[in-house]
């Protein structure tokens, strides 16, 4: 985030497909974190996130070229490169549903472990949404996003009737928007 | 599409959470080209989610950017091309890992546009029949509708054969007596109907040839007389609802037939001061 250029979204992208090394390290350095964030978050292992962040963006490098604008943002869409790629691999690991609950219960739980929110970000005012945000909210995104439960997954553990799992996450979201509409 | 529910369904939020499945993804890419209101509604979304994240944030190892960058520049040399780690089964929108080009031999490609073509010649039959044979099936269904009223307009005048050939027998046999019953109104001077007993099968047929029409809370009911006493022969309707002969209850012996008005239903004694018509029964 140092750098002092910025450039649009779209800059990004004409750079990448122009293998322009001074984009992708503009794109490295203001990506980065959020994009290992999603990754360390998934893993909750250091090691493996390094590695898989690694592989995050030799596919973003790989893969400029299939990006669709028309289909949702780049952020989007690193987002999702990383956050699948992380998801694989822990899929590879065979997490059980059971683990994966236990691992964000703690999260939930302890919410001033180092994971959840990293000091040094914390200006960007995690602390105060999840002050704001309810648990079974907060619940709902993390098992989705951070641990690519299923619907039916997400039914089961919130205990609640599969066909109000999406508008249960309908008010997540929103209730997240207008948290993060005063932080 | 009702744009407004499907926005409040929460299957953008679904998607941009990684929640839907894979149809639902395609629905809702397909949703968003067409509609802007779903454009937006995803865009937003979107945000929320990279805000979210982005608050999550943790400062990658300070020696990974050095690390990818040696990767990329391996992997501009082939022999070294990074195999891709596990196959990204990511969803189809977002599907962005290239396929490495696979050499295939010529005989192959011959194969495959045989079967292509083979598949395309299929396909264009499939649809010359499947419209030959929607055409078909229209025409089929038509017919049977057809065939199905002609069946049911049969029905109707075999019945009606059915009765007319019950009612010449009758009025040819010798046994069926006819009686006149006239007016006994000065109301009503034109009141006329008649009966058709067949005493020894105790058959009544009655043929209204005209009677006041009733009130709806009432119906006129026949009735046969011997030594006085009055008999029920049953209720019947006047009007269109019975035209030509109704068949009354079974008489075994009668001198007269008269018709009262009573309440609808009818009653177990006539109102004598109701009464329309009456007729003897000839020797």
């Amino acid at each position: 985030m140092g750098t002092a250029n910025t450039y649009t979204e779209i800059e990004l992208v004409q750079g990448l497909r122009a293998r322009d090394q001074q984009i992708f390290g503009y794109l490295y350095d203001n990506y980065a974190p959020a994009l290992y964030g999603v990754v360390l978050k998934v893993l909750g292992d250091e090691t493996a996130a390094g590695d898989i962040l690694q592989e995050v963006f030799v596919k973003i490098w790989r893969s400029i070229e299939r990006y669709d604008v028309e289909k949702g943002r780049l952020f989007t869409w690193m987002l999702n490169i990383a956050r699948n790629t992380a998801i694989d691999s822990l899929r590879s690991k065979s997490h059980k549903l059971d683990q994966k609950i236990q691992e964000l219960g703690n999260d939930v739980y302890q919410q001033t472990s180092q994971l959840t929110v990293h000091p040094s970000f914390d200006h960007l005012g995690l602390t105060k949404v999840l002050e704001k945000l309810n648990k079974e909210q907060r619940i709902i995104i993390d098992l989705a996003y951070y641990k690519g439960c299923t619907q039916e997954e997400i039914a089961r553990v919130l205990d609640i009737p599969l066909g109000t799992v999406k508008t249960r996450m309908r008010n997540a979201i929103i209730q997240l928007r207008n948290i993060l509409k005063q932080v | 599409m009702d744009v407004q529910r499907y926005i409040s369904s929460g299957i953008i939020e679904s998607v941009v959470a990684g929640l839907a499945t894979d149809p639902e993804v395609r629905e809702l890419q397909a949703a968003v080209e067409q509609y802007p209101e779903v454009k937006a509604a995803a865009d937003a979304a979107q945000q929320d989610m990279e805000r979210y994240v982005t608050m999550q944030s943790v400062p990658p190892p300070v020696d990974l950017k050095d690390r990818i960058y040696q990767a990329l520049n391996n992997e501009a040399t082939p022999e070294t091309a990074h195999a891709g780690g596990a196959a990204a089964e990511e969803y189809a929108a977002y599907e962005e890992e290239p396929r490495e080009p696979v050499r295939v031999s010529v005989a192959w490609c011959y194969i495959a546009a045989a079967v292509a073509i083979g598949l395309i010649v299929s396909i264009v039959f499939n649809v010359t029949y499947r419209n030959s044979l929607n055409e078909w099936k229209g025409k089929y269904e038509a017919l049977v509708t057809d065939q199905q009223s002609l069946t049911k307009q049969n029905e109707v005048f075999q019945t009606r054969i059915a009765q007319s050939e019950e009612m010449v027998s009758m009025l040819s046999s010798p046994s069926v007596k006819k009686v006149m019953m006239s007016t006994t109104r000065r109301d009503h001077p034109g009141s006329k109907a008649i009966v058709f007993w067949n005493a020894s099968s105790q058959e009544v047929y009655l043929s209204v040839n005209s009677l006041p029409e009733p009130a709806a809370d009432q119906q006129y009911q026949l009735w046969a007389i011997v030594n006085n006493r009055p008999i029920d022969a049953g209720v019947f309707d006047t009007g269109d609802k019975a035209k030509g002969f109704q068949k009354m209850k079974g008489i075994a012996t009668a001198q007269y037939f008269a018709v009262t008005l009573e309440k609808k239903g009818g009653n177990p004694t006539p109102t004598l001061t109701a009464m329309h018509v009456i007729g003897k029964v000839s020797g």
